[in-house]
């Protein structure tokens, strides 16, 4: 491409900015509103669409021409509705192409490691910034999905060492808390068995 | 025109179509070949790629030619499911030689382009695509990039961005429930959810293309 022209091409591009992140926050608003609702229709599958679509769009931009934004994505995913949503991978994939992939790894292995604490209290969980349930169809989606945003997270992942090592450390240890937690619950149950195993004989 | 539909060899009913293709070139056959070359429209649903491509082509050289017009010869709504059924076999890769040559043969009407053309024109076609067929719209928008430059195409995301601003603020005001997009235009409100994706997806796609002939440079 020409410079002049790709110098013309930026000028129709630059101004977009502002109006990505109104239409984003208008169609999240009426997403939620929909959800809230408890309307499952049509509305909340395209909305659904255009916030994936306007977040790519958005990065397209460095992150200072969408003043505010990142902030606003990064709180929306610690809000508890998110819980109610599909697919947050679009707003996780923004945040990794702005260079966020550490703090995203380490809300979702925190979320991961105090809901799979043995000896956890609600206030634990309380304290995790991602609901759980979010931060595992996350992974899931990160681990297997083939769409483009699922493959930005999963390579910036991979990119950095210190990330990759914080989440693999995270689901082995969600993992091994598990087992344990199975393990007891599996073994109380057969004591419970065996003891009216016991008395019916 | 029996050659064109010589089921025993695909070549021959290539061979066939480009010398229909030599017989527009002559002026004073287009009398004939205005009633004739209708005969020849399915042959873009042929099951042979290299045939298909033929009938596109053929479609250009009708798009010349001022006395026939190529809808004539096969209608609009054939085009636009040929554009889908490619983009399917294509699995939404770009560059099938079907797609492209559709997306030129269609470009003028759904994008176009000329000192006398406005902008609003070049939206309010990209949104009635959009709106009537948002599948085909899809695929020749992916595809448009091998057509236009740079320039248009970032010019075409622009625009589509305001308009779909312009439906938000529609929505929010009150007084003004909708907006009519240009002169006896669709109305365009964000309410119109439907919409507004294929619209957002039009511009991801437009502005992938973008970026990807700005990497390559």
């Amino acid at each position: 491409m020409r410079t002049e022209e790709f110098q013309s091409c930026r000028e129709f591009l630059y101004d977009l900015g502002e109006i990505i992140q109104d239409a984003y926050l208008y169609f999240m608003d009426m997403l939620f509103s929909h959800r809230e609702r408890e309307e499952v229709d049509n509305v909340v599958s395209d909305c659904q669409r255009i916030c994936a679509s306007l977040l790519q769009c958005a990065g397209m931009f460095p992150e200072h021409h969408l003043e505010g934004m990142s902030g606003k994505i990064m709180s929306a995913l610690e809000f508890k509705a998110l819980e109610r949503f599909e697919n947050v991978i679009p707003q996780v994939a923004l945040l990794c192409r702005w260079g966020y992939t550490e703090e995203i790894v380490q809300m979702i292995s925190s979320s991961l490691i105090q809901y799979f604490k043995i000896e956890s209290s609600q206030d634990d969980c309380k304290n995790a910034k991602m609901p759980v349930s979010v931060a595992i169809k996350l992974l899931s989606a990160i681990l297997e999905g083939a769409d483009s945003s699922c493959i930005t997270v999963r390579e910036s992942i991979l990119r950095s060492n210190s990330c990759f090592e914080n989440v693999s450390s995270a689901l082995q240890t969600a993992f091994l808390n598990v087992a344990n937690l199975l393990e007891s619950k599996v073994s109380c149950l057969l004591s419970l068995f065996t003891k009216d195993l016991s008395i019916s004989i | 025109m029996r050659h064109a539909y010589d089921s025993s060899s695909s070549a021959v009913r290539v061979s066939a179509i480009s010398a229909i293709m030599i017989l527009l070139d002559a002026p004073h056959t287009h009398a004939v070949l205005r009633a004739l070359l209708p005969q020849l429209g399915n042959l873009i649903h042929d099951k042979v790629e290299r045939v298909r491509l033929a009938a596109v082509k053929m479609l250009i050289c009708v798009k010349k030619v001022k006395d026939i017009k190529f809808y004539h010869v096969v209608p609009v709504d054939h085009l636009l499911a040929r554009l889908v059924a490619e983009g399917e076999h294509s699995h939404g890769q770009s560059g099938s030689p079907v797609i492209t040559a559709l997306t030129e043969l269609l470009l003028n009407s759904y994008f176009p382009q000329g000192d006398n053309v406005t902008g609003s024109l070049q939206v309010q076609r990209t949104l009635s695509f959009l709106a009537s067929d948002p599948i085909a719209a899809s695929i020749f928008y992916s595809n448009v990039c091998t057509k236009l430059s740079v320039n248009s195409i970032a010019k075409l995301i622009a625009m589509i961005m305001k308009c779909l601003n312009a439906a938000i603020k529609a929505n929010e005001d009150s007084k003004a429930e909708s907006t009519r997009n240009h002169k006896g235009g669709t109305s365009l409100k964000a309410s119109n959810t439907k919409l507004m994706a294929s619209m957002t997806d039009t511009i991801i796609k437009l502005w992938e293309t973008v970026s990807l002939q700005c990497v390559r440079q």
